[in-house]
């Protein structure tokens, strides 16, 4: 490791009540991208921040091309050539991409005597810069704000690019973009490490481990667990390292009886995204939605839950014709919503764990109106066992928990209303390795014990194959196709939700 | 559907509500007058038949019974050094500036009274009686007040009186009872004449004129509106009214209602009377704009400052108010008297420093005297 | 799931020392100090201050204040803001002296009117909010014009006066030697306080303010929640106003205004986040009374109304600054 051009040695990190990160170490080399993986709380970001100057470590040292470097704010990393790109963009939406790129260091000229922008030279330099990263098709005057995730994103690394980085920190780049603008990414990321640019890429997604990095160093509860080359580890190995153990079954699907229909939905409609739905969920049963981001399956969810309310059809709750016009009625009805949006929609991350798991029930954990602490610090704890949900206890806030566990409390709010029947949308999306299978460990088991039926909505194919009973896959606001656990294939379910055919919708709603 | 209708209901029901009282009145008198009785005063023109008038009214009207409060008895304070507090409507304008001022005078020229001036910001009715209150507590010998409402300052009046502070009004009065004095800066009819005979003065006595008020309610406006309508039905019976405008107190609506009376009237007009501090400046402003001043005189109450370039100009002869230096210099003079002992139910007039002798009028209030009249010769010497 | 990662340390009660400590540094425990503080400093500067007589008669004067500062508070932590109080007050005031006066209603009658005529103002209020989506600020700022209004057209700028005695016993009266409204005062902060603090009216309110999206996917009826606090904020508008015209014995169109930035100066100066989700009734009474003694306290010791605005800003914003301070070394610990 001697042509380690940033190397970080014996490094801790407390904050009150946490030991972030224990002895860790990390390395990067000229010209490789180096990933950098862990459960979520296995101490990643505070490494990276470390890296970035945001945080300074109490003890252990940087080292930059051999010399000891002390960091005291991100100004002096930027200034060192280490840049970072944050999940959360830092761009201006209202200025222009060159004006973004040359944000704060925007090429100037005299004029009448004063130091003023000189627009054309910003603007030429942003193509130059962009035309470097093999990107021609965007303009270079637009506003940042009508642009699409992947099209900011390029625009931040070449702000990054324009000051010279010689290390580029990649958080999560991948969590937003679509499966094109991956490719450009994982395109632009190769081109830059033949320039030489070192890369530290954090993801959760293991493949695009496997496709990009050279490296690999796991961090596990702010231990350093080691580093791999990418050529010599799998994907098993990598697992057991970030979770400490090996799990053997990603989808562990129990066998259920599958009982009477719960949920039939009968020609529902409201375009543009939900047109002539006609599906049913049986107790005991998990129904796989599947389709493209925009095919209209979370709104088909909350029409079902009464956020947009349906414009016609009908919604039978074990036979019975019901109306929901409102989420309130939903509840009322048995019916629980794991949203997508889990900080928005989900929960309410400023409240305890205890708040947010009676927050469907508050008529249990009350009498005549006043809300029994007690009672719901019960039912917190009780949920906190059955979950697993790893907090401090239930008057822990949910914006302290992980992503993992902040998904387990959604999911235990909706439990303890009782539901017949639990909708959930992308249920592990932004979940860490361990906190998946444990979610999917209890979706099959509420199944297979209590006979919940369970919708789930995912965009990940292995979860729709690995926990489905059946599959559902709607495109343009239409259900588009259906299939049994054993007919089901990745090919198959893609190939519905991509067609242009509508191969097998006018029998759908007929058969079911 | 029936959220809609319920929603279009409750609209409805409302407008309805603003509407109702906006409706319905038959106009006798010159719109924006009230409807209350009138007193006009005799007949006659100039400063020195106004002072013939004080005299004759003094004999004509049989003395009215004090009505004023009494002070609980407390240490007989007379001839000793005394701390007042003055709490006029709010402080930082000009016109209670000139009242303090006024104040400070009195207090030097005596040597035993010290004022201080404590007031809200802004004109509100509870604000003044929570300082009132404080100051009832903190403890002084003398309260004076200029009440922001007649009804709703009364009962903490009431409570100093009860304490044994001596409280006297000036410029804006209350119920008679809880206070013991009101310096009366101008009666209502004193102002409507000193405006009608300005006018007739100027224009002569069949000229036309129309009025730009605040509005037709309030209360001073609609007062003054009344007494000049007794007062020139009597005295000028060819005086023609054309039309009263609304500007509330608005400086740029005050000029465009002044266009809309010269536009509208041309030559039929020789005259407006602007009735706010508003709508006289910006009365004159259009006037001298349109440069009418020859034909169209412009009479009003407001206060010096804002009228000085209109009269300095000669555009306006005449700017009628009263001297609010005199008014408190006068309040500090009738308070010394009442603790003093010199002064009391009963008393037909006070004694009053520079101003010499001042008359009591409806039984506890002392009147400052005729209007005065702001003109060219002696505008600059006020600055408020 | 192994027990090493759930095995958490089960909490043991809090000693009576750190519940004291934990009492001390809440928001409502830093504000109490600081009104403490300044009661003391106040009475050493002037005896006339610290007099059971002179603090029952503040509590007079900010009875109306503190009353709409309860439901203002409950608007508030849903993220929402009521700027038409003030109006609604003197709309009441109006309707009350009118009906009684004009229309000749009983008086029992009128102030049954006048109060209902403010719950009305504030449903009104409510129900464009919650079924047009106006936003709270847009729709209390149009009101605020509109109510005024309304209240001068009905009034043509007359007063109604002359109320027979058995009318002031609320404003101007006493009850077992303490002023008539403080009672009323004192029972709404008990009740609305509990109310907030312990009901799942409350706890629906706290939802909301965090995050109105999550409250409703929670199956809260968000909407009825919202519709009754606005509606709520413009009855007790109403009983203040019923109040006051009973305490100043006359009824004016003008009546209230600007009430609504002292009440949201005491709501904000009490710990109540203007984002929403947090606040407490506690802490909104403290800050009435924390401007109600300061405000008395230094015309007392000699300090003239515009310059104690300005003491009165100062400790608003030291208040506030002391308070971040405080919490986030808390948030931290």
């Amino acid at each position: 490791m001697s042509d380690a051009l940033l190397q970080l040695r014996g490094i801790d990190k407390h904050f009150p009540g946490v030991h972030a990160l224990k002895d860790a170490r990390f390395d990067v080399r000229r010209g490789e991208v180096h990933a950098l993986i862990g459960e979520n709380g296995a101490g990643k970001s505070t490494m990276i921040k470390i890296v970035s100057g945001v945080y300074q470590p109490d003890t252990g040292e940087i080292l930059l091309d051999g010399r000891r470097v002390e960091f005291s704010n991100p100004r002096e990393a930027h200034a060192a050539g280490i840049a970072t790109i944050y999940q959360e963009l830092g761009l201006y939406p209202e200025l222009s991409v060159a004006e973004n790129i040359f944000m704060g260091h925007a090429p100037t000229m005299k004029r009448f005597g004063l130091r003023a922008i000189d627009w054309e030279a910003m603007e030429q330099g942003a193509a130059a810069l962009l035309a470097e990263l093999n990107i021609h098709n965007l303009d270079v005057g637009a506003k940042v704000g009508t642009l699409n995730v992947g099209n900011r994103q390029r625009v931040e690394i070449a702000k990054a690019l324009s000051l010279d980085a010689q290390i580029l920190i990649m958080d999560e780049p991948t969590a937003a973009l679509t499966e094109s603008d991956v490719e450009q990414l994982f395109s632009i990321v190769r081109l830059l490490r033949e320039r030489g640019v070192s890369i530290i890429y954090i993801s959760h997604r293991l493949n695009e481990v496997f496709e990009l990095a050279d490296r690999v160093t796991v961090l596990r509860d702010g231990d350093y667990i080691g580093t791999q080359d990418v050529s010599a580890t799998s994907e098993g190995e990598l697992i057991s390292m970030m979770v400490g153990r090996t799990i053997e079954n990603l989808f562990p699907k129990q066998v259920a009886e599958i009982g009477d229909v719960v949920l039939e939905v009968r020609n529902l409609n409201r375009p543009p995204l939900t047109r002539d739905i006609s599906f049913s969920v049986r107790a005991g049963e998990i129904v796989g939605l599947a389709g493209l981001v925009g095919s209209g399956r979370s709104e088909t969810a909350q029409v079902i839950f009464g956020v947009l309310p349906a414009e016609s059809g009908e919604i039978l709750l074990n036979g019975q014709p019901v109306k929901i016009s409102r989420p309130s009625e939903a509840v009322d009805h048995g019916i629980g919503y794991v949203p997508e949006d889990r900080g928005h929609q989900g929960l309410i991350r400023e409240m305890t764990i205890r708040e947010n798991t009676s927050m469907a029930v508050l008529e249990l954990v009350s009498k005549n109106t006043f809300i029994s602490r007690a009672k719901e610090r019960v039912l917190a704890n009780h949920s906190i066992r059955q979950l697993s949900i790893r907090a401090t206890g239930p008057d822990q806030t949910a914006n302290k928990l992980s992503g993992g566990n902040q998904q387990k409390v959604v999911v235990s709010k909706w439990l303890a209303s009782s539901p017949k029947l639990l909708i959930m949308d992308e249920p592990t999306r932004g979940v860490d390795v361990g906190a998946k299978s444990e979610i999917h460990r209890l979706m099959s088991q509420l199944a297979a014990e209590q006979g919940l039926a369970i919708l789930m909505i995912s965009s990940e194919l292995p979860e729709i194959l690995g926990m489905s009973d059946r599959v559902l896959v709607m495109r343009e606001g239409r259900l588009v196709g259906e299939f049994t656990r054993e007919e089901a294939t990745q090919e198959l379910i893609a190939h519905a939700m991509m067609s242009a055919t509508p191969a097998v919708t006018s029998d759908v709603g007929a058969t079911l | 559907m029936k959220r809609t209708f319920a929603i279009t209901l409750i609209l409805a029901l409302l407008l309805a509500l603003v509407a109702m009282p906006l409706s319905a009145d038959g106009h006798e008198r010159w719109d924006g007058a009230d409807d209350l009785d009138v007193n006009p005063l005799a007949c006659g023109m100039g400063d020195e038949m106004m002072e013939d008038d004080d005299g004759d009214m003094e004999e004509e009207m049989e003395m009215m019974e004090y009505d004023g409060g009494m002070a609980a008895m407390g240490d007989d304070m007379a001839g000793m050094d005394i701390t007042l507090v003055d709490v006029p409507k709010l402080v930082g304008i000009g016109y209670f500036a000139a009242t303090t001022l006024g104040q400070q005078q009195a207090a030097e020229e005596l040597g035993n009274v010290s004022v201080t001036t404590d007031a809200p910001t802004e004109a509100n009715i509870d604000d003044q009686i929570q300082v009132i209150d404080s100051y009832i507590t903190a403890g002084v010998d003398g309260i004076l007040f200029a009440a922001n409402d007649p009804v709703a300052i009364a009962p903490v009046l009431r409570k100093a009186l009860e304490a044994g502070i001596h409280v006297v009004g000036y410029d804006a009065n209350s119920e008679p009872d809880a206070r013991e004095w009101f310096v009366n800066q101008a009666e209502f009819n004193g102002i409507a004449k000193a405006l009608v005979d300005s006018l007739a003065d100027q224009m002569g006595a069949d000229a036309s004129f129309g009025i730009v008020t605040s509005t037709f309610t309030t209360p001073n406006q609609a007062r003054w509106i009344a007494e000049m309508w007794a007062y020139a039905g009597e005295c000028y019976p060819d005086l023609e009214w054309l039309e009263t405008l609304e500007a509330q107190e608005d400086a740029v609506l005050s000029f465009q209602q002044a266009q809309t009376l010269l536009n509208k009237y041309g030559e039929d007009l020789d005259g407006i009377f602007a009735m706010t501090s508003v709508a006289t400046p910006n009365g004159a402003d259009a006037v001298q704009q349109a440069d009418a001043c020859e034909d169209v005189a412009v009479v009003g109450l407001a206060t010096p400052n804002g009228m000085k370039p209109y009269v300095n100009s000669g555009c306006v002869r005449d700017v009628i108010l009263w001297n609010p230096v005199d008014l408190g210099y006068a309040a500090v003079y009738v308070m010394r008297a009442v603790v003093d002992g010199e002064f009391g139910p009963g008393d037909a007039s006070v004694s009053a420093g520079r101003l010499g002798d001042l008359v009591v009028v409806n039984g506890s209030e002392v009147l400052l005297g005729p209007p005065f009249t702001f003109t060219a010769d002696n505008i600059n010497d006020f600055d408020f | 799931m192994t027990d090493k990662k759930t095995g958490q340390p089960i909490p043991r009660n809090p000693t009576l020392g750190e519940k004291l400590r934990h009492l001390l540094i809440s928001q409502e425990g830093v504000l109490f100090v600081i009104m403490l503080v300044s009661v003391l400093f106040l009475a050493t500067r002037t005896d006339k201050f610290l007099t059971v007589d002179n603090l029952l008669q503040q509590g007079r004067f900010m009875t109306e204040v503190g009353l709409i500062a309860i439901p203002m508070t409950y608007i508030i932590i849903t993220g929402g803001i009521d700027l038409s109080v003030g109006s609604i007050l003197g709309l009441t005031a109006i309707v009350l002296g009118w009906t009684w006066q004009e229309l000749g209603f009983p008086l029992e009658l009128a102030i049954v009117t006048g109060i209902l005529s403010g719950t009305l103002a504030g449903f009104v209020n409510g129900l464009f909010i919650v079924r047009v989506g106006v936003p709270p600020l847009i729709m209390t700022l149009a009101t605020l014009a509109l109510y005024r209004g309304l209240a001068e057209g009905i009034s043509e700028a007359r007063s109604a006066r002359g109320y027979p005695e058995w009318f002031f016993q609320l404003g101007q009266g006493e009850f077992l030697g303490i002023p008539t409204q403080l009672w009323l005062l004192i029972i709404a902060v008990i009740v609305f306080g509990i109310v907030l603090a312990r009901t799942r009216l409350g706890r629906a309110l706290y939802a909301i303010g965090n995050n109105e999206l999550g409250a409703r996917f929670s199956g809260l009826t968000v909407n009825r929640h919202l519709l009754f606090i606005y509606t709520f904020s413009g009855f007790m508008a109403g009983v203040a106003g019923y109040i006051f015209v009973s305490r100043v014995s006359t009824t004016r169109s003008d009546m209230g205004t600007g009430i609504e930035l002292d009440v949201i100066a005491a709501v904000v100066l009490g710990g109540t986040s203007i984002f929403g989700g947090t606040g407490s009734i506690p802490g909104t009474i403290i800050g009435v009374v924390l401007i109600q003694l300061l405000k008395n306290g230094l015309t007392l010791s000699g300090v003239t109304s515009d310059a104690t605005i300005v003491v009165i800003g100062s400790v608003l914003i030291f208040a506030i600054l002391v308070n971040n301070f405080i919490q986030s070394r808390r948030e931290e610990s």
